[in-house]
């Protein structure tokens, strides 16, 4: 039946029909200059010429897991990032050893039970991002792309990275 | 072929209602045939038009296309997919067992890590059509300047301190004062 449908498609009579009315139509093609067809400005340009506001995307746009897990991703790999960046400039720029800083946290006398809970603080963008990091080299082989699976990968992530915070923050 | 026709209830004889009356292939792929009939009735046409009018090579303004441009971004993706990989090993490996050597690979790839993806964020959110032509620039120079001096300042630590791992080591095991009491 598909072919005989398909054959339909492609017959002769089919061809010549759309041929007649596409004549009929009286469609002509201008041939045109590529340079006139460029444009003077750009997209951005000509809408703030004309004085038009920007349409609302993030302030209407349900947040949804696939949305908030990938923002959280680089919402943690900015914090560690800059985690990273001020030991590296911390450490140009002090005049001190790090035992220095060492003796003066420790002179906070801070409870067991509060450097614990800031030790977890601290270690949770570290187990997020790895646990979101892993989630998104499978993406890069290819692998539990379908929007099913980025579901139940990215809830097993959460869990996962509570986990490693647990197990960092304990350590 | 009309009697199928009329015990489906179609209201049309036309070709879509052919192919589900005879039903030979299972309608579940019935949508796949309807779909590539669509789809080689758009690219034929279109094909035959890029051959009239050739496509003028675009020169774009915006800032990652004038990064990549006459280059592709395959390797660096790759490259960075290999670092982002190999971190998973050198992290636990430098904790593991402190070395200068495992130091200084596990600052390298953390920096290196951390500005291809600040880079990224850079090149998202500091759009020229948005803060102008000169801050995104500004904004690279800035982060490679950045990320040099934390390397450096990380190397200087490894060298002439105790070392990354042991440094952040010693800060983890700062004990609570009523651990110390416990102790004394």
């Amino acid at each position: 039946m598909y072919a005989l449908s398909s054959s339909l498609i492609r017959s002769p009579a089919l061809r010549k029909g759309l041929q007649v009315a596409a004549a009929n139509r009286q469609v002509s093609l201008k041939v045109v200059s590529v340079g006139s067809t460029q444009k003077d400005e750009s997209f951005f340009e000509k809408n703030e010429r004309l004085g038009r506001k920007l349409s609302p995307h993030l302030t209407i746009y349900q947040p949804q897991l696939t949305s908030m897990l990938s923002i959280m991703h680089r919402g943690t790999g900015l914090a560690l990032g800059a985690g990273v960046w001020a030991l590296g400039l911390g450490a140009l720029i002090s005049s001190h050893d790090i035992n220095h800083y060492v003796t003066m946290v420790e002179g906070l006398q801070l409870s067991g039970a509060t450097l614990t809970a800031i030790k977890f603080i601290i270690a949770y963008p570290v187990g997020y991002h790895t646990a979101n990091g892993i989630r998104h080299l499978l993406w890069d082989t290819g692998r539990f792309l379908k929007i099913k699976e980025v579901y139940s990968t990215g809830y097993a992530m959460v869990a996962t990275s509570f986990v490693l915070t647990a197990i960092l923050a304990l350590l | 072929m009309s009697l199928s026709l009329v015990l489906r209830g179609a209201a049309r004889c036309n070709a879509a209602n052919l192919v589900k009356s005879a039903r030979i292939t299972p309608l579940k792929s019935y949508s796949t045939l309807v779909a590539n009939a669509q789809r080689r009735a758009v690219v034929q046409p279109l094909a035959l038009a890029k051959i009239a009018a050739p496509v003028v090579r675009e020169i774009s303004v915006s800032a990652p296309r004038m990064a990549s441009a006459g280059g592709s971004h395959t390797l660096l993706w790759t490259v960075e997919r290999v670092v982002s990989a190999g971190l998973l090993a050198v992290i636990p490996a430098a904790f593991i067992a402190p070395s200068q050597v495992l130091d200084a690979l596990l600052a390298v790839s953390v920096v290196i890590h951390a500005h291809w993806g600040v880079e990224a964020m850079v090149v998202d959110y500091m759009r020229p059509s948005v803060v102008g032509n000169i801050l995104p620039k500004v904004a690279h120079i800035a982060l490679i300047i950045i990320s040099v001096a934390t390397l450096g300042g990380l190397f200087y630590f490894i060298q002439n301190d105790v070392g990354l791992a042991n440094g952040i080591k010693r800060f983890w095991a700062i004990k609570g004062k009523d651990a110390e009491k416990k102790q004394a």
